[in-house]
């Protein structure tokens, strides 16, 4: 039936598509679309074919098609960059400070003026990007960009983070339903419950990628900065802030007693992934957001009353902080053959309906949008979703350079049944958005503030897994103690000094 | 060498040459390819002395500012220096005792078998781990060694031990699992080069040998090994020379950091993995340039020494 | 002659020896074949059900799917004829450029030869890195060309050492005997040093071939041309999509994207790689195996 109502809508979408390239220009309709060149610096990028009815919508609106190809090897930018073999695109999430460089690409402030008048970047997104450069020019814009009005007023959606997935039906059998879990005391409960009902099981695992972000969330911490702000206003390094320290001594403590496995350090990502969904373990902790359903799915072939469920935030600080400035850039290199075309591009896929085509489709297709302006998405999308193959060769949703945050937080939840919906709309209100700590993040890769901040990152990595397996609170002290005195030969005193001014000039841009 | 007159009539050095021109002409055209492929971009040498940006270009490699040993410096200097070290030389050594003998006994052992199906199935199947990548022998690793995995199953079975060894991640164990992963992995591999040898043994000395009464073991220790010991010498001074690489037990980088993990960091990590994760990967090549030379510098040093041990001790060397 | 051999007595010395021999041989064709054949097991089973572990001996849920996640295109058919030919084309050149190099560092009268060898030493152990050798490749323009995969490998030092140990080994009356009936150096390195070369032929053959069969970083950094990709570097390419990264924002990124199992397809591309050399290689095994009589070559 749903299908009837679509029928008129998808028609007068079809007639008005049809009509758009007319008004924009003859010309440019009848001929054959620019061809550009992109490198995908993401080895792990879903697909590198331009093709699928996203791809070819976008053709059709800009009259650009792109030729991609994806990165086998991380070091494949760095040297198009020495040798100045670029391509006419680059879309990327590395280098951006290094690739902000008069000498290697365009900059959008000049692009703009002169082929794009129309186009108005907010002047917060400028100013992001113009961090990254030392001439004073943008040379990108930051895709997924957010701002915090955004995700106060969405019903819907929430931005890609670490969580944690448990067992719903083992739970429930043991009396802790989702609505009884609802402070780390809780969990701790039903940990212990666990582990004594089902000594067999891990009780907790966390995969390869960002280890403990849930739990360094419910202490308020983020992977997307090193720097804690205290109660008294200063700022302090993660490994210096009470916060972590508070968050391992609980990991320590899960670790004491038995819930923790010393080879959950050496999972790899499908391991870690298996144990959840064929009951080797209770809890799942990674990048696992939204998996719920899936693992779900995957685990009833093996047990029919399987339910996995995504833990709502239960710590009393507690805190989703969205620090980053956005994720990645597209940057129009010195080479590019039509310098017009991509930056018009540009201008399209940042559009709210570019961004939106980008992730939901065509509207009145593959979309139509309800009261509140979140999508409702034909039978057609939700049915395709189930199976990702297709999905991703019949619609490819990929091609986001320049959507929004928020607009790709709602695409991948949308579809969700309100069962694994709920739990978003408990974690949205426990987003904090401090964009000023991505902005003052040091920038250029040479300076030492950068090369700093990397070590007391690959420092602190190192020693999560000590602290964690730490066999007795005076060992735990000790680890902590060398940590710390660690931390001060890289240089942590100068740079909490150096960092504490840079947040505070970052902020009050934002005032 | 001026070619006197003395001594009857020593021919001069044109004339030497000439004689020798195809002789000489081989191994120039060697050379040659080795001036272009090799020497000249070694001119990338020189940003372990700069301060290189690449994002600037090719040519900053002359133009950028010379910064001396700063790099080194702040690698000697870093609050970890001395654990990499630690790790570095004891992986490396104890991979090279316990690695470097193992496909020696196996090219031995193979060609003692004289039922030839069973030479061939050995032969092949034992140098098949050499393909595997060390990304997929990390995973099978997971698969083998968990607490669950088949091998802590049989030894709880077998009564050899009360509760499973945390062999992954375990920091006590990864020196072990470095040197054994390395045997299983290329020592069929290695093997080829020794067999290759053994087989060029004139089949007539076992036969002569075998009719003055050698036993097998005889004739292993008296022509199997002498015959092939010029080619062991030149595989130990060229393994010598890659010790810091892992010599015949794998790249020692690939091991650590596919098989290191934030919990046995402590044993695992090493100057060439943390010089990738501080150096390259951000994009600092002046920084793991310099510390890229620092390891060349050793090689070569190992290389010479050892060739002139072994030139006095056997009177054969590398060159 | 072998079964000459049998007739003599068989010793206690002999029945140890094959014991111990046995014994080596056994265990280390157990512990090399089963990881092995349990990677082609998994790479058969269903990726979903073998996170459920116990699968040992046979895959429980058939399935060519990760196989067939492989081969979508005909990318692959063009793949696959370009590392055929760079293994052929490639390994031909190496192996005969090396026999020629170090056939000619063989000659110890050879002058100059302590600075020769010194210059091959010295270039095993230094490189500029990536950024100098490209600008080399730009600059005799081999960049984005096929030769790019064949001329820079011709010649190995590793290589060099290993023939020159083997031709170390050749009496030197062979040399002699040729040129006292006149033969140049070429005319003897071509009648009399190859024919008995054939087991370092295949050494080097087997070491090279296998390095052009599995190379993809050449391929990754020197050419753009998609028609000139090679196999190991389509399999490296799905493997590393496969692979979460470990930056956090990209990490989340690539969560939102889609869900693989990265050990199926490693261990899958690890099979498509194996078994073409799988296929070859006994016929250059005989080299090894059976050993060469090098007096009948001389009389």
């Amino acid at each position: 039936m749903k299908r009837n109502r679509l029928i008129p809508i998808l028609l007068a979408a079809v007639m008005a598509m049809s009509a758009v390239p007319v008004a924009v220009g003859a010309a440019e309709a009848s001929s054959d679309p620019v061809v550009l060149d992109v490198f995908l610096n993401h080895t792990w990028y879903p697909t590198d074919k331009f093709e699928g009815i996203i791809p070819e919508t976008i053709t059709e609106k800009t009259g650009v098609k792109l030729n991609a190809t994806r990165a086998v090897d991380a070091n494949q930018l760095g040297l198009m960059m020495a040798s100045g073999d670029l391509p006419d695109i680059i879309f990327t999430d590395q280098e951006l400070s290094r690739l902000s460089n008069d000498s290697l690409c365009y900059s959008y402030t000049d692009l703009i003026a002169q082929y794009a008048p129309e186009w108005k970047p907010s002047e917060m997104a400028i100013a992001n990007a113009t961090a990254s450069s030392q001439d004073g020019k943008y040379y990108f814009l930051y895709s997924h960009a957010y701002t915090a009005e955004e995700y106060a007023n969405a019903t819907s959606g929430f931005p890609m983070s670490s969580s944690l997935l448990y067992r719903g039906d083992i739970a429930e059998e043991l009396g802790f339903p989702a609505d009884k879990l609802n402070t780390m005391d809780d969990l701790d409960a039903l940990y212990a419950k666990v582990h004594e009902t089902y000594p067999d099981m891990e009780v907790l695992v966390y995969g390869p990628v960002l280890n403990f972000g849930y739990f360094d969330i419910q202490w308020a911490l983020t992977g997307n900065t090193s720097w804690v702000e205290k109660d008294d206003g200063t700022y302090v390094h993660t490994v210096a802030s009470e916060n972590y320290y508070n968050a391992r001594k609980k990991l320590n403590e899960y670790f004491r007693l038995g819930y923790i496995n010393p080879d959950s350090f050496a999972y790899d990502e499908s391991t870690a992934d298996g144990l959840i969904y064929t009951g080797g373990s209770f809890s799942y902790e990674n990048a696992t957001q939204g998996y719920a359903a899936t693992f779900t799915e995957m685990g009833k072939a093996y047990n029919p009353d399987l339910k996995i469920l995504e833990m709502k935030p239960l710590g009393e600080d507690a805190a989703y902080r969205l620090v980053h400035l956005g994720w990645a850039a597209t940057f129009i290199s010195k080479a590019c053959k039509n310098p017009e075309a991509a930056i018009k591009l540009m201008e399209y896929l940042f559009s709210p309906e570019g961004a939106r085509l980008t992730m939901w489709g065509r509207e009145g297709i593959e979309y139509t949008l309800s009261e509140d302006g979140a999508p409702i998405f034909s039978d057609e999308w939700v049915e395709a979703t189930k199976d990702e193959a297709l999905f991703a060769s019949k619609y490819n949703t990929n091609f986001y350079f320049g959507t929004t945050g928020l607009t790709e937080a709602i695409g991948r939840t949308a579809h969700l049944s309100a069962e694994y919906q709920d739990v978003y709309d408990l974690m949205r209100q426990k987003i904090v958005a401090a964009p000023w700590f991505g902005l003052a993040e040091p920038k250029d890769p040479n300076s030492d503030p950068f090369i700093q901040t990397e070590k007391l990152k690959e420092l602190k990595e190192n020693f999560d897994a000590r602290l964690v397996m730490a066999e007795s609170d005076a060992e735990f002290e000790k680890i902590y103690a060398e940590l710390l005195d660690a931390a001060r030969k890289i240089g942590l005193d100068s740079l909490t000094e150096y960092m504490n001014a840079e947040i505070t000039r970052c902020k009050a841009l934002y005032e | 060498m001026t070619g006197s007159a003395m001594g009857g009539r020593k021919p001069s050095l044109p004339q030497r040459l000439w004689r020798q021109r195809t002789m000489q002409l081989f191994a120039l055209a060697g050379v040659a390819f080795l001036l272009i492929f090799s020497y000249a971009p070694m001119t990338g040498l020189l940003m372990a002395f700069k301060d290189f940006r690449f994002e600037k270009g090719f040519s900053g490699i002359f133009t950028a500012d010379w910064v001396g040993l700063k790099w080194i410096r702040e690698f000697v200097m870093d609050y970890n220096f001395s654990q990499l070290l630690r790790n570095t030389i004891v992986i490396s050594v104890l991979k090279m005792i316990c690695t470097f003998p193992v496909p020696i006994l196996l090219a031995i052992a193979i060609n003692e078998v004289k039922v030839s199906p069973v030479k061939r199935v050995v032969q092949t199947v034992s140098y098949l781990p050499y393909f595997i990548s060390w990304v997929v022998v990390s995973g099978l690793c997971i698969q083998f060694l968990s607490s669950t995995g088949v091998v802590n199953t049989a030894m709880i079975k077998l009564g050899w031990i009360a509760k499973p060894l945390n062999l992954l991640s375990g920091k006590q164990y990864f020196w072990g699992l470095a040197v054994f992963t390395g045997i299983w992995k290329e020592m069929g591999w290695w093997s080829i080069i020794f067999l290759a040898a053994i087989t060029s043994v004139d089949q007539a000395m076992y036969e002569a040998a075998t009719i003055d009464g050698a036993g097998r073991l005889g004739r292993i220790r008296y022509i199997t090994f002498p015959s092939i010991a010029p080619t062991v010498t030149v595989v130990l001074i060229l393994a010598l020379g890659n010790l810091l690489g892992g010599g015949l037990g794998g790249s020692t980088f690939e091991q650590s950091f596919l098989l290191g993990n934030t919990a046995n960091r402590e044993t695992s990590e090493i100057i060439q993995t943390y010089s990738f994760r501080m150096g390259m990967s951000k994009g600092r090549y002046s920084y793991a340039t310099s510390i890229g030379m620092l390891q060349s510098i050793i090689s070569v040093l190992l290389v010479f020494s050892s060739n002139a041990v072994a030139k006095r001790v056997s009177g054969r060397g590398l060159f | 002659m072998l079964a000459r051999r049998n007739r003599i007595r068989y010793t206690r010395e002999d029945w140890l020896v094959d014991i111990v021999v046995y014994i080596i041989v056994g265990v280390v064709f157990f512990i090399t074949s089963y990881p092995f054949y349990y990677s082609l097991v998994i790479s058969l089973n269903n990726a979903q059900d073998t996170a459920r572990g116990g699968i040992y001996f046979w895959p429980r849920m058939w399935t060519f799917a990760s196989y067939s996640s492989f081969f979508g295109d005909a990318t692959w058919l063009f793949g696959l004829l370009v590392s055929v030919a760079r293994t052929i084309v490639g390994t031909v050149i190496t192996v005969m450029f090396t026999m020629m190099v170090s056939y000619g560092l063989s000659d110890r009268k050879l002058i100059f030869r302590k600075g020769y060898m010194g210059l091959i030493i010295f270039s095993m152990y230094f490189s500029g890195g990536l950024i100098p050798y490209y600008m080399l490749l730009r600059s005799i323009h081999l960049l984005d060309s096929f030769l790019v995969y064949v001329i820079p490998s011709a010649l190995s030092a590793f290589f060099i050492f290993i023939a020159l140990s083997f031709y170390d080994g050749i009496p030197g009356e062979l040399r002699e005997s040729g040129m006292l009936d006149g033969a140049s150096d070429l005319v003897i390195f071509i009648r009399i040093i190859l024919p008995i070369s054939l087991p370092l032929v295949a050494t080097i053959a087997i070491f090279s071939g296998v390095g052009q069969w599995n190379a993809w970083f050449d391929s990754a950094f020197f050419v753009k041309n998609k028609g000139l990709r090679t196999l190991g570097y389509l399999l490296m390419e799905t493997i590393n999509q496969a692979n979460v990264p470990t930056n956090a924002q990209a990490a989340l990124q690539s969560m939102a994207g889609s869900k693989v199992s990265p050990f199926s397809i490693r261990v899958t591309a690890m099979m498509i790689s194996v078994i073409p050399i799988l296929c070859i290689y006994p016929f250059l095994q005989r080299y090894f195996i059976t050993g060469l009589t090098i007096g009948s070559v001389k009389g």
